[in-house]
């Protein structure tokens, strides 16, 4: 007996020595090994799929080469195009591009391919809004038109997210490429080419491209971990699990940096956000196309409650023009937007709204008791809500009864009819994100079709402001149609910023260096692959 | 004869069943509020071709047969199904049966192994209670196991992984294996992450297993066949395990089965809580994302399962209990 349970043990010991070896040996194995942690799913490995990790990480020039790039100040750099010329009508673009440059298949791009990609990124870029046409090809050449005057936007938002595709792969598929399963799918001229996937652990692996033409790519090997959520995330980091996190359109909550504060070897990676939350006003709907209404409820909201609920001590009032501090476009300035009760009350009165029966609501100045209704845009988003129940309590301080519509919280279908097709919310929070801050700003989200089906803001002096900023032909054209949309925006507040955020994308110190810190990007950016070396 | 009818019966009713599961199914997806496209594409470029160039999203709505009439997307649905066709997943763009068979394979990996420690635990532990009803060890251990019972599983698999993972860091906070592992070391890394949600599992099903069983046992310990087998002189051990156990056993059995029938639909909040990629966050993915196709062969799968596990429990029956084949003719 005593001799059977000490065999068990040893055999016991051995197994876990096993493990234990096979552990210490693949521990040397990834110390040359970039990891990569995220929060978005895997799903498929697709040059036209940009809705899983891979599809999100290739917008920062990993595994596929985007047409053209950016660089941390949201100006144009060469991507796949080497040089890009606008005409001064801003409604034609030359490009060049190099001839020898490779697939991951080892096939030469030619201009077949290139013809290819354009064609098929074509209906993008059409729900989008720009109209493109190649109107010239050469081999190493070719000219696009648009039909309107907006190439420099175009490819800001357009071409900026497009990659160059292989015919040869995907000519023989009828379906819609972004649902194309062959193993084939994934190969681009991006930096990094897909090795492997393994679905149980959650990770991709990649490896250097070794015959990629725009530069030199200082790590070997990468991987990307897919975590369930941002708490998962955080703690696989302080673990050292990971080496940095990629969180696209979005830094992890600052709820959670608490987690990573003083851990050794970690950074916080702070940087300015250029995204923001916000409120605006349904224009077709009473009391809120009022503007004194409006302005009541600009005094009337905590602004510090507010920074605080979003964004932590980090977090600070936004300004009248509503454009973060830092973004593209960004107008000095403007006041720091800040509660004053008595102000709100008194335009409230002025404008004839008034608690006629004193029974702390005021009334409309049909003498109906005011219910202003407030929709988060998002049932899923907790913010929003939590946003939206400040608003409301801060409004119900100045005798504005207001309501959450439960109703299109619940129901997406509700939802959608009230703010795409009858337009007929009054408070409406929500959220501008760093890709639209970078190349549309918020006043996007607030203009009516054909801008942003929710948008009501029907202001002719507004909607040319910003379409001279979509049609802006270079950065300096850009600012001034910027400046003039805070200007109007500070004058006639369709939109309150509420909150100006810090941005936080973590990462390791302890296994690589030359990170570079994008604001709203993070350390996994454009740059990354060619910048960021292991410590030797 | 009388056997082979009555499992006829049985199993028309069971076709029945997963017929009437098929056409429920394809209902109340449908009924579901949002509109699919908007989950291939994304918000972003659902908008962007809604409002700019909703002809191309018409194109790809026919692409993904959705623009068809009720009946006629019933008869491709009717159709698919027989021929084992499931589809792509909108949200992963993946033939739909892969990915279930994957995230099944998971699911049964920790669940199949929780049902059957459990049930040897529930004996176990069921047994003695049962046998020992009033007395104080009974009343300690049932209300042990009613407070373990009680405890919601997600509430407990926090408690867990916070202190053994995130405080600890002992175990791993999530995901099924940690990658790049073979052999002997992927398999140690499998049960290294399966430990907490095995555990939390064992747990659950133990105490219910306990409860069971103990009732059970209670209810035949005074019959007059038991005191009989005492006076013929057997030892208390062989009469728990000869008489006691065997007529104890049919609900237990029901109840084992109904946990097999119910093993392929994973443990949503455990699996969620754990990052375990099964079939219940499958489940829960496949609902955020509207993932028609999906929804529709896990449930069906489900429906098949747990009527398989009800003709196998009835088969059981039969061979256990001899008043059932009574009542069919056969003794």
């Amino acid at each position: 007996m005593k001799k059977r349970v000490v065999s068990i043990l040893l055999s016991s010991m051995m197994v876990l020595s096993l493990g234990i070896c096979g552990k210490a040996e693949e521990k040397t194995q990834e110390e040359e090994v970039l990891r990569i942690g995220c929060t978005i799913a895997h799903s498929n490995f697709n040059v036209f799929d940009q809705g899983g990790a891979y599809g999100k990480l290739n917008l920062e020039c990993f595994g596929q080469q985007p047409l053209i790039g950016m660089d941390e100040n949201g100006e144009l750099t060469p991507g796949f195009f080497e040089t890009f010329e606008i005409n001064d009508a801003n409604d034609t673009v030359v490009f060049t591009y190099p001839t020898d440059a490779k697939f991951h298949d080892g096939t030469t791009i030619t201009l077949d391919d290139v013809l290819f990609s354009m064609d098929s990124w074509m209906e993008k870029w059409k729900g989008r809004g720009y109209n493109v046409t190649v109107t010239d090809s050469a081999e190493g050449t070719i000219t696009c038109k648009l039909d309107t005057p907006s190439a420099y936007s175009w490819l800001s938002y357009g071409a900026g997210q497009c990659y160059i595709a292989p015919h040869h792969v995907w000519e023989k598929v009828t379906e819609d490429y972004k649902s194309y399963v062959g193993e084939d799918a994934h190969i681009g001229a991006g930096p990094y080419k897909f090795i492997s996937y393994d679905e149980a652990a959650q990770v991709s692996y990649y490896e250097a491209f070794e015959d990629y033409y725009w530069g030199e790519q200082t790590i070997d090997k990468v991987e990307l971990h897919s975590y369930a959520s941002p708490e998962n995330l955080v703690m696989a980091m302080k673990n050292g699990e990971i080496d940095a996190m990629y969180t696209y359109a979005g830094p992890i909550p600052s709820t959670l940096i608490g987690v990573l504060d003083g851990v050794e070897n970690v950074d916080l990676g702070k940087s300015n956000y250029s995204g923001n939350y916000q409120l605006t006003f349904g224009f077709n709907m009473e009391p809120t196309k009022d503007q004194k209404f409006r302005e009541a409820v600009y005094n009337a909201l905590d602004y510090n409650l507010l920074a605080i609920t979003i964004g932590g001590n980090e977090a600070v009032p936004a300004k009248k023009g509503m454009i973060p501090q830092g973004n593209k476009g960004y107008k000095d300035g403007f006041p720091v937007n800040k509660r004053d009760l008595d102000e709100a009350k008194e335009l409230l009165d002025t404008a004839g709204y008034k608690d006629v029966d004193g029974d702390g609501i005021r009334e409309d100045v049909n003498g109906q008791s005011m219910q202003v209704s407030i929709l988060p845009q998002s049932g899923k988003n907790e913010m929003m809500a939590r946003l939206a129940e400040v608003i409301s309590q801060n409004l119900s301080e100045v005798g504005i009864q207001c309501v959450l519509d439960e109703e299109a919280i619940r129901n997406e279908d509700i939802f959608n009819q009230r703010t795409r097709v009858d337009k007929n919310y009054q408070l409406y929070v929500g959220y501008t994100t760093p890709g639209v801050a970078d190349y549309r700003t918020s006043a996007f989200y607030i203009l009516p079709e054909p801008y942003y089906q929710s948008g009501t803001f029907n202001d002719e002096e507004y909607v040319t402001a910003y379409q001279e900023l979509q049609n802006a032909k270079n950065t300096e054209e850009y600012t001034k149609a910027a400046e003039k949309i805070q200007d109007i925006n500070a004058e006639k507040l369709p939109l309150i910023a509420l909150a100006w955020e810090k941005a936080y994308f973590p990462y390791r110190t302890d296994r690589f260096e030359g990170w570079d810190n994008w604001p709203s990007t993070g350390v996994i950016n454009q740059e990354t692959w060619f910048n960021v070396d292991s410590i030797k | 004869m009388e056997r082979r009818s009555y499992l006829a019966k049985r199993i028309c009713g069971y076709f029945l069943t997963i017929f009437l599961i098929l056409v429920f199914n394809f209902v109340l997806i449908r009924i579901m509020p949002g509109d699919p496209m908007m989950y291939i594409l994304g918000e972003e470029d659902y908008y962007d071709f809604f409002y700019n160039n909703p002809s191309y999203l018409e194109k790809l709505r026919e692409m993904y047969d959705l623009n068809g009439s009720v009946i006629h997307q019933f008869w491709i649905y009717m159709k698919d199904i027989l021929h084992f066709n499931f589809g792509t997943s909108y949200h992963y763009g993946r033939p739909v049966l892969e990915l279930i068979l994957f995230r099944a394979s998971w699911t049964l990996r920790l669940v199949i192994p929780a049902i059957l420690i459990s049930a040897v635990l529930g004996i176990v532990g069921g047994l003695p209670a049962g046998w020992h009803w009033g007395k104080k060890r009974e009343q300690c251990s049932t209300l042990l196991v009613t407070v373990l019972h009680t405890i919601p599983t997600y509430c407990l698999s926090i408690i867990l992984l916070s202190v053994f993972s995130y405080q600890l860091g002992w175990l791993p906070q999530g995901n099924m294996v940690s990658g790049g592992k073979s052999g002997i070391a992927y398999v140690l890394d499998m049960l290294w992450h399966m430990l907490l949600p095995l555990l939390v599992l064992i747990i659950y099903r133990t105490s219910y297993d306990y409860l069971i069983l103990r009732s059970s046992v209670r209810e035949i310990k005074d019959e007059p066949y038991i005191i009989t087998a005492f006076s013929k002189g057997l030892t208390q051990r062989k009469v728990l395990l000869r008489h006691v156990l065997p007529n104890a056993f049919l609900p237990y059995i029901t109840a084992i089965f109904m946990q097999f029938g119910a093993a392929v639909a994973g443990t949503m909040t455990m699996e969620v809580i754990y990052n375990w990629s099964g079939m219940g966050s499958l489940i829960y993915e496949a609902v955020n994302h509207r993932d028609f196709p999906i929804l529709q062969t896990a449930f069906l799968i489900i429906a098949v399962f747990t009527v398989l596990a009800n003709l196998i429990a009835d088969l059981i029956y039969i061979c256990v209990d001899p008043r059932i084949r009574k009542e069919n003719g056969d003794i």
